[in-house]
This record gives C-alpha cells, structure tokens and sequence, in this order.
C-alpha cells in the first residue's frame, strides 16, 4: 500500500489511527504496539500477503541472533551469523537475477532462474536489523521485548522507504506509548507533515516528472535527443527524485508523529550544499549514516593513511551505488560520487583555496544532477546517449517533451524552491527524538491562515492522486 | 489558536474543499458514471472512463465489444439482426485484457444474453493484463466498484478540468462517420504511407496469445455458460495480408497464430460461435469496403450481421477445413501492389 494511495488515506490511516487512538484514551497502553504491529503487517502484506512471512521470519532470526549476542557466548561468531544471513536474504531477492545474467554475460553460460520478486522495503530494514545487530554485539542496546522489537523493524511509517532507523531513536518511544503520544499538538504536527510530504509526492514530483520520463524511455530506445530536451530531462529528473523521496519521508515523519513517535530526519536541503560531502550530510542521512558508521568505520576510515581513506570511500560508494538497485548505473553512479569525494577530500587537503558558498552550491548541484542521468538510465547505452545530447548542442528540437511556458515556469519555480525556501523540517520546526531546533522565520503555527494554507494543499494534492489519459493511436 | 481549534479548522476547510470539487464534478459527471444517457458512436474519447457508466446505468441484454474495428456497429442494427436490445462498449485501440474488463463488469450485472466480440490480433499480442492506456490511469476504480470508487473519480483534478470544460460547452473532440472516406485510393494510399514509414515487425510469442485466449477468453466463457458469445475474426483488406506478408512477416505468422488457436480451441463450447470474416474473398478484395488497410465501412458492417444472423462463415467442425483453405486461397493470392512513390 502506498502513502499516495486512496486505500491508505481514506481508509487505512484513518481506521488505524482510530483504534490507537480509542486504546490510548482507554489507557490500553501495550495494546497500542499490538495494533501498531497487525497494522503494520496488515500494511506490508496490502502487496503480497506470503512476503509477511518472510519479514516475519527476518525479524524472528535477527531478535534470536539479538538475544545470543547480547547473552555474550560466541558473541562475535553470532554478529558475523546474523550479518550474513542479513545480507544472504538481501542478496538472494536482490542480486541473484543480476548476478546471473553477468555470470552469462562473461562466461557465454545460459543459466536461467525462475523469477524473484522482490519484497518491498527489503533493502530498508535488512540494514535497520544489521544495524541493531553490531549495536547490540558493541553493547549499545538494551534488551527489549520482543512485540517492541518487531515494531522497531515494522512501524508502517518507515517500513518501506525508509529512514533507516536506529534502535535509540524509536525503541524508547515504542516503550512509551501511551495517551500522551496523541496530543493534539503531535497530531496537528503530523498531518501538517503529511500534507507537505503527499504535496511534495503527488504535485511537484509526478508533475515534473512528464518531462524526464519521455526523454530517458526514448533514451533507452535508442533514439535521438536534443540538447535542449537532455538538460530539461537532467534537471527535471534531479527534482522529480527529490522531491518524490523526500516527500516520502515528510509522509513518514508525520505519521510516525500522528502515533507519538519522533522518526529521524532523512533529508535536509541537499541541493543547498556548499559541497559533495556537505551533499552527503543532508541527502538520504540515515543512509549516509549507516554507510559511514558500518562500512566506512569499520573499513578504517580515515585512520589508515590518506590513500587508505580514499579506497575506503571509494568502496563505500560503491556499495552504496549498489544497494540502490542491481544494476551497473546503479554502480558506475555510486562510483562516481565515490570519485567526486575522493577529488574533493584530496582538494581539500592540498588546497587552502575555499570556494565562495554561492559557488559551491552551484557546481555541487550542477554534478549531482548530471550524475542522476546516469542513475535514472535504463541502461549505460541510455546514459551515454543523454550525456552526448548534454555536451555535443544537438538542437533545441523538443520531440519528447513539450513543456510549453507552464513546464519551463515550474523548473524555474523549482530551482527557487530548492535554493531559497526553508525545507519541511524548517517549516514545521520539526526536532527528532532527543534533539532540539531553533524556530525559522517561515515556521508552521496552529493558526487560522496556516489552517487554510494546508488544507489547500491537502485538497490540492487529494484531487491530483487521480489521473486521466487517453489512448490515442489513431486520430481520425 | 489552541491545537484542537487548529485541527478543528484545518479539517473543516479540507472536507469542505473536497465536497466542493465532489459536487461540481458529480453535477457535471464528464464520464457519466451517474447519467443514464447512452454514449453515440461517434463519441470515441475517453470510452475506457466512460463505458463503465454505460454499463451500470443503460439497459440492455447484447454487448458489442472489440476495438475502432466495432465502432460502426449500431446497436439497433445489430438488434435487427440479431434479436435483444444491444449496447457498443467498443474501445479505440483496447488490448485484450481492457475488453475483457468490460466485458466482466457487463457480465456481472446478470443482464447479458449475447455478446459480439471482434477477435483483432493487435488485442492480444500484449501481455494478458496491460492496458493499453498506462496502467497507473486505468480507472480501475470504475471497472471494480468499491466503496471508493466515488471518491477516486469525483476527487479528481482531471475530471475536474473535464467538468469545467462541460460545464462551460467546450465541445470534446467526435468522430463523424464519413462514407467518401472508404475507397480503394486510401486504401492504396495507406499501404504506400506504411511502407515509406518503414514498417517495424514485432517481437512475438505464441504463449502471450495463448495466456491472453485463456486468461481473457475463456475465463468468462466458462464461468458464464448462459451467455453466447459470438467471436469473429474481422475482415481486411487483401493489401493488408499482402502488406503483412512482405513487411511484418513476425506479425502474419502471429495472425495465422492466432487463427489456428481459435479455431482449435472455441469448438469445444456450447456457448460459443466463432465466425471467419476474413475467409470472405469479395469482402476482402474490394478496396472500397475500406478506410485504410483493415477499418471497413458501415455496408460491410451489415453484412457481417447479416452473415452472423443466419450463421454463415460460422466455424463448425464440419466448415472449418473449407473456411480455412478459402482463407489461404484468399491470402496467397497475387495482388495488385500500389505503386508507391518514395
């Protein structure tokens, strides 16, 4: 089920968030996680009801391997167990269908495999329990039931996309769950966020989305594209994605806050950053996080030497690029912002040039979004058709997309929305669990105006779920 | 304000702003899911939005259902013809699956005696459940009514836009039926503009017609043994197998395909008839039956029904070896080719 969906807004959401609701006033505290998790389930089986097993069965070994590490026997061996059989799971519906057709590819083999779909949100929270693991195996998590574990892997809101949580940002609060989780300032706070997240996801990402769509099918297909139409494709993609996952987790803030709980924050203005790495500290954060703290760390870090450093990066990146889909864009795309970090870091190190902030932000968003071509691509031959319209003035010719005043008047709203307006969080004055922040000048109130500001979006972005298209093959 | 007063306002305006796009929209029903007037043949716009309503609210007992093949086929000739009172759920350009849509929604009113289904190779050489439309606006929401299916229509920016345009006499785009337009010059004209386009063959499986027969097909077949269901297979132009044959050799081997599955699997029902317009060598080889290679005209139409009321052309095991070597007769038989300038 999707955020975005009619089910999830008009039936879902609202009947959960009633039975919470009713348990907490009756004072039906542990109740509350009970509902919270056959929601949960209930949410993640919507798509397929035979992939609740598998979740199920993940949550169970990694709760058990928890339990054996924490008991302290063979605690090492158990953290090495349990990791394996976290990546084995991601690996076998993830990259077994890429792995297989590069193993034909390079050893002329036919092998051939049934089909594998692949359980939503899987690369999500196999990484949130990876996590819990090597927290627990350092001694940094404190034993808990297991209903309040399941719901840490499960809680709907972020089950799906993300943010990759940590156990001490949401296990304390699902030990808390009580009547006061459902204030009406959570509550208000929460469907603010909501109704930002879905605006963002439904308005501008599916809007702009009509001019990169076109240009990287024909792309793929191998056809011509103009110079014009490749950079209005980059740049509309860049928002499109943007706006879409950062939408997604605006979504999940607010619902985690319409039950109580405070969810990390995953984006911040990232197309603000003065530079590849200030870019990411704010994209996708709890990701960066888990990359630095459980692969970039444990690697060396920057504690092995200067060369040692960068090969580090370098193969945190790629993995990165791998975890975001099993394919070589996915690859060569992490391995390109591997070597824009590697070339800032060493820069930065034999330089005490700085870059004017204005500067900054500018090459660093100009060599993001050329690297989301590559990472939108169906394919390297795609890639590089777009990138030879970007660079050889291949015309202005707009076969693909026709944006008319309206689509090249929305690109330009975007670029001011990205750079000058205050993010969501800033908006809301939104702090995670245990964090404080200081209020903005464009800050959300509980006032009338506000009121009638987001209950325009709302309508706004309700109305837009829907869309009409007609087949037109033949035009008489 | 105090959060609960906030929340109090916010929720008030959201309802009230929703109601207001719901009435305008129900007040106007662009897709006449709440209208009990029949939608004119020569309104081929939006029919996968519209024909839903058409079901639910029309009354009749005979379904018409195939692509812009079935356009032309008035309901009250077809009734002359065949008895009952008939409704054309025709969609422009519909694979097999969007029929079958359709055809599923009509079927389980409980109200359908007979249907009269063009079996058009095109419809199934997609995968047994595509749309033709993208299926993110497919309104499913009109073909499975649920309890949301109000909200997802009325609360729709797009209808809303369709409404405004209603509400305002912006005349929506109609075909007319034009009978100058069926003659042996277009036909020949659109051979030579789909030779000098560069014809693209298609990548083909004799499984996705296969699925899509049993899946699309058979399903209701089956599942509605009180039905007739009247398939055929309509006419072309000789230029068209012609066509086929030199350009789109994948896509002939796919039509022959899809003839040899029928013909082998329909018999084997009692409330199924399979007839074989495109063994009729007459119909096929003058030109002016047609707009282009394959779309004929309203005559050709009546003697399809005609044909079908008295059961002619109809596959019976003892017809099915004739009808078929008439077929062959008629395919493989030299043809006049335009003589096409580049």
């Amino acid at each position: 089920m999707l955020f975005n969906s009619y089910p999830f807004i008009f039936v879902f959401l609202p009947l959960v968030f009633l039975c919470c609701y009713t348990l907490a006033q009756k004072g039906e505290d542990k109740w509350i996680s009970y509902a919270l998790i056959a929601a949960s389930l209930f949410f993640y089986g919507w798509w397929k009801a035979e992939y609740i097993l598998l979740i199920l069965i993940s949550v169970t070994a990694n709760y058990w391997i928890s339990e054996k590490i924490r008991h302290g026997q063979n605690a090492r061996q158990f953290m090495w167990a349990g990791i394996v059989f976290n990546l084995g799971l991601i690996c076998y519906f993830k990259y077994t269908f890429f792995f297989v057709e590069n193993v034909n590819y390079l050893a002329g083999t036919g092998l051939v495999i049934g089909q594998i779909i692949l359980p939503l949100g899987i690369s999500f929270f196999t990484f949130q329990q990876i996590e819990y693991l090597v927290d627990t195996f350092k001694g940094n998590t404190k034993k808990s039931k297991f209903s309040d574990y399941l719901l840490f892997v499960t809680f709907f809101p972020q089950l799906i996309a993300g943010p990759i949580v940590k156990h001490n940002e949401v296990l304390p609060q699902i030990k808390s769950l009580s009547k006061k989780c459902f204030s009406s300032e959570n509550i208000a706070h929460g469907l603010g966020f909501f109704i930002i997240g879905l605006f963002k996801k439904v308005v501008i990402a599916d809007s702009i989305a009509h001019y990169a769509t076109p240009v990287f099918q024909a792309a793929a297909m191998g056809e011509t594209i103009s110079f014009a139409e490749s950079w209005i494709a980059c740049f509309a993609y860049t928002f499109q994605l943007y706006f879409d996952f950062s939408g997604y987790c605006d979504m999940a803030i607010g619902l985690g806050l319409l039950f109580g709980i405070r969810l990390p924050i995953n984006f911040n203005s990232p197309y603000k950053s003065v530079s590849i790495i200030d870019f990411w500290r704010r994209w996708h954060i709890t990701l960066s996080r888990f990359l630095r703290e459980y692969l970039y760390i444990p690697l060396g870090g920057n504690r092995t030497g200067k060369y040692r450093q960068l090969l580090n990066l370098g193969i945190t990146m790629f993995l990165g690029g791998l975890w975001h889909g099993a394919g070589w864009t996915f690859i060569i795309w992490g391995m390109l912002h591997g070597a824009f970090l590697i070339v800032t870091h060493t820069l930065l190190k034999v330089t005490s040039v700085r870059l004017p902030r204005s500067l900054g932000v500018f090459i660093t968003f100009f060599v993001v979004a050329l690297f989301w071509v590559m990472f939108r691509a169906e394919n390297i031959d795609a890639a590089l058709t777009l990138y030879q319209a970007m660079f050889s003035f291949s015309g202005f010719d707009l076969n693909h997309i026709q944006p008319g005043l309206y689509g090249f008047s929305m690109l330009a709203a975007l670029f001011f929305i990205i750079w000058l307006l205050p993010n969501s969080n800033e908006i809301m004055s939104y702090c995670p669990y245990g964090e404080k922040i200081e209020p903005k000048p464009i800050s959300w109130r509980p006032d009338l105006y506000w009121a009638v500001a987001l209950s325009c979006l709302a309508v706004l972005s309700i109305i837009s779920l829907r869309q009409v298209s007609e087949f037109l093959y033949f035009q008489f | 304000m105090m959060y609960k007063k906030y929340l109090q306002w916010l929720l008030l305006f959201t309802v009230l702003g929703c109601a207001v796009v719901m009435v305008f929209n129900y007040t106007a029903d662009p897709f006449r899911y709440y209208t009990s007037k029949p939608v004119s043949l020569e309104d081929h716009l939006y029919r996968r939005y519209k024909m839903p309503g058409v079901v639910r609210n029309i009354e009749f007992d005979g379904v018409i259902i195939g692509s812009s093949y079935s356009q032309w086929i008035d309901p009250n000739v077809t009734a002359r013809n065949l008895g009952g009172t008939w409704v054309n759920l025709s969609l422009q350009g519909s694979t097999l699956y969007e029929q079958y849509l359709i055809l599923h929604k009509a079927l389980r009113t409980g109200k359908v005696r007979k249907i009269f289904w063009e079996m058009r190779l095109d419809a199934f050489l997609s995968a047994r459940e595509q749309t033709a439309i993208p299926a993110q606006t497919f309104p499913y929401y009109f073909y499975e009514s649920t309890i949301l299916t109000p909200f997802e229509y009325l609360l729709s920016i797009d209808v809303l836009k369709r409404s405004a345009k209603k509400v305002l006499n912006f005349s929506e785009a109609k075909t007319l039926y034009e009978p100058d337009k069926y003659n042996a010059g277009r036909v020949r004209e659109d051979y030579c503009r789909q030779v000098n386009e560069g014809p693209a063959d298609i990548e083909y499986s004799y499984e996705t017609l296969v699925q899509n027969y049993f899946f699309n097909i058979q399903s209701l077949v089956s599942r509605y043994p009180d039905t007739e269901f009247i398939l055929y297979f309509p006419p072309h132009s000789n230029l068209y197998f012609e066509f086929y044959q030199q350009y789109l050799p994948t896509k002939f081997k796919a039509s022959l395909d899809l003839r040899r599955l029928l013909y082998s699997k329909v018999l084997d029902y009692d409330n199924v008839a399979l007839h074989d317009f495109q063994a009729i060598e007459n119909m096929a080889e003058d030109l002016n039956n047609f707009r282009d290679l394959s779309h004929y005209n309203k005559p050709t139409i009546e003697r399809i029904l005609l044909h079908t009321a008295f059961e002619g052309f109809r596959v019976t095991f003892e017809s099915k070896d004739i009808l078929q070597t008439r077929f062959e007769n008629l395919i493989y038989k030299m043809v006049t080719i335009p003589a096409c300038e580049n």
